[in-house]
């Protein structure tokens, strides 16, 4: 049975076939390399979103290092989040209003109110007090849209952007297990003597191999989410393109308009409780109420998606001036399925291990789509001779500034968080001033050098030495103005602070042995690289 | 992987293939593969809810279908011996899906 599955297989892949699939499998790589990088390296940071964030908003450590547990208790809507909304809202009419509930990642509740003249947000306490603005997006509302939307919200331009990398990296998983179709023996075979392209190479199929079935779950379920936005046709066809009421019957939402009649709400608190008894235990993540001081308002509970796979949040409707039940509707098995391939890409739930392992899969994938590059520009020298195109030299700079010029980036916007004075003006666009501002120069860096080196070659050590030293100084910089060294995280047992600055050190160790190691390493001859030959 | 079993010789072989010719395959594989996916979706959607599904998940299962479908189609436009076939079975496979879902869609409610 196996021998005829083989001798099938072996018909199916033919050699004209490994062939055919080379060109796209390259070109795929080189054009959108550098955009999968920046979505694999952001989307495993936002695996730690909330740990980031604990570092990079110093005021919100408070409920873990003093207060202790508090997703023990349930915290009172009714008499610690109202009056909150109140202050932000300072006056004005509320319009809607959500709070995300604290837990055991971050012991702060996140508010945001939107009334007749503007919007306001801000972070609290459990108990109600509200905290001074954190003054950055951090990696909850910068690494992580960053990751999925590149930050260009206007008509889903991001997820287009990245929905369409999205499937040419699943196109490239296929055509690299077509072209490479003796995937089992990969298991045994890294060459790390001799030749760096061939290392380069043997590198670039183990991590494609090895980690084969993350890469393809990750990058099915990423679209997935957003399926209804990127391929509508099916809402299209039965919903006129109406995407809001899709997301209505699928998910079980409700809305309905205001009524323009004046109404008080109803204490929020035995709706939360009626929620948790309709889920049958959980906790409520999220509360919103839209409609708000308004006959027709209506109360929304989120329950946490921390104890299953799925993301399906559970939402009950409530209405907000009688507190009588609106909708309350479990979705269908296949939408209940769409939901359970979504939450294996958020990883919400609580799950410490499987939280590293999504975060080390998914810098694998950078090694993937890095090495494919290193492997092409390798490959592409020698076509070239001394002197390299302009192609290429793009290509290395492109490969440079998406690598080490994003990691130099992220982590000089971590040391500007520690750096600006919580004062000043628009401190959050500052930040990501920075980092754009820091890439740019990166990649000019990357390209200038490329373009001036005897043997062109980017400017690897020199970068790595960078991400070295701006790692290091996060360290120190943590350290310096918020007091919490390690010993003093480990003593408050304060593990998110720590596991940021562990792995930032673990970064600046790393990069500053790389950078060494490149110093020291001859400049490849042209000769020797000639004579290898490899099979891809 | 039907779509594989029928590729003989793919086109190019050690000959360069022209620019133009790449651009056809790269279009074919982008737009094509896109609009069959588009295509499988609408039509898939329809069918299920004539089936009796309900409409959010009839949507919701043409569109998981339609995604599984789209890399391989976009893979198969490179791997198809002549580009101008791989725009008849995608562009044209579209195009038909399309016509017979809103066929279908007007049929139906």
């Amino acid at each position: 049975m196996t021998a005829k599955m083989t001798a099938k297989k072996r018909k199916l892949i033919s050699p004209a076939l490994r062939a055919a699939m080379l060109w796209p499998h390259t070109w795929a790589g080189v054009t959108l390399g550098g955009l999968l990088m920046l979505i694999f390296f952001m989307g495993s940071l936002a695996v730690f979103a909330s740990e980031i964030d604990r570092w990079m908003m110093p005021a919100t450590r408070v409920g873990a290092v003093e207060v202790g547990p508090v997703s023990l208790d349930p915290i009172s809507l009714d008499h610690a989040v109202v009056p909150v909304v109140e202050k932000l809202a300072a006056g004005r009419a509320v319009r809607d209003w959500f709070v995300q509930l604290p837990d055991e990642r971050r012991p702060v509740m996140a508010l945001r109110v939107r009334t007749e003249s503007g919007n306001a947000g801000g972070v609290a306490t459990a108990d109600g007090t509200l905290l001074p603005p954190v003054g950055t997006l951090g990696a909850g509302s910068f690494f992580y849209p960053l990751h999925y939307s590149l930050l260009l919200k206007a008509g889903f331009v991001g997820y287009w952007i990245v929905c369409f990398a999205s499937v040419a990296m699943l196109a490239g998983l296929i055509s690299g297990v077509i072209i490479h179709a003796r995937i089992f023996k990969d298991f045994f075979t890294f060459r790390s003597w001799g030749q760096l392209r061939r290392s380069l190479l043997d590198l670039h199929n183990l991590t494609g191999v090895l980690v084969l079935p993350f890469h393809l779950m990750i990058t099915v379920t990423g679209i997935v989410i957003v399926l209804p936005i990127v391929l509508p046709a099916g809402v299209q066809a039965l919903y006129g393109g109406d995407l809001l009421r899709f997301y209505d019957d699928a998910l079980g939402n409700y809305s309905r308009p205001r009524s323009g009649i004046a109404a008080p709400l109803a204490p929020l608190d035995p709706m939360v409780a009626e929620a948790r008894r309709l889920w049958g235990g959980g906790e409520a993540a999220v509360v919103f109420v839209y409609n708000a001081g308004d006959a027709a308002s209506v109360v929304r509970v989120n329950r946490d998606t921390g104890d299953h796979i799925s993301l399906d949040v559970q939402p009950v409707f409530f209405d907000g001036v009688t507190g009588a039940l609106l909708k309350y509707q479990a979705p269908g098995p296949i939408v209940a399925t769409h939901r359970v391939l979504s939450g294996l890409h958020f990883a919400a739930f609580d799950h410490w291990p499987l939280r590293w392992l999504y975060f080390l899969f998914g810098l694998a994938g950078c090694v993937l789509i890095g090495t494919g590059m290193l492997y092409w520009m390798e490959k592409r020298r020698v076509a070239h001779g001394v002197t390299p195109g302009l192609g290429w030299r793009s290509v290395a700079a492109l490969a440079c500034g998406s690598t080490t010029g994003l990691l130099i980036a992220t982590l000089a916007m971590m040391a500007a968080n520690r750096l600006l004075p919580a004062g000043i003006p628009s401190r959050e666009l500052v930040e990501v001033g920075v980092f754009f501002l820091t890439w740019i120069c990166c990649a000019i860096h990357a390209a200038i050098r490329t373009r001036t080196d005897q043997t062109p070659n980017p400017p690897w050590s020199g970068q790595c030495a960078a991400v070295a030293l701006l790692a290091a100084a996060c360290v120190v910089l943590n350290w310096i103005t918020t007091g919490e060294h390690p010993g003093r995280a480990v003593a408050a047992g304060d593990w998110a602070v720590l596991g940021v600055d562990l792995v930032l050190a673990l970064t600046a160790a790393a990069a500053w042995r790389v950078s060494r190691r490149l110093v020291r390493r001859p400049d490849p001859e042209l000769s020797t690289l000639v004579k290898v030959t490899d099979h891809a | 992987m039907k779509t594989a079993g029928q590729t003989g010789s793919p086109g190019g072989g050690k000959a360069e293939p022209s620019r133009l010719h790449m651009a056809a395959r790269v279009a074919a594989a982008v737009f094509g593969a896109y609009g069959f996916a588009w295509g499988l979706a609408a039509f898939g959607a329809e069918l299920g809810a004539l089936a009796g599904m309900a409409p959010a998940e009839a949507v919701t299962a043409s569109s998981l279908l339609a995604l599984v479908v789209l890399p391989v189609a976009a893979l198969w436009a490179f791997a198809v011996p002549r580009v101008t076939v791989g725009w008849a079975v995608l562009g044209g496979g579209g195009v038909l899906l399309i016509a017979v879902s809103q066929f279908a869609g007007m049929a139906g409610p």
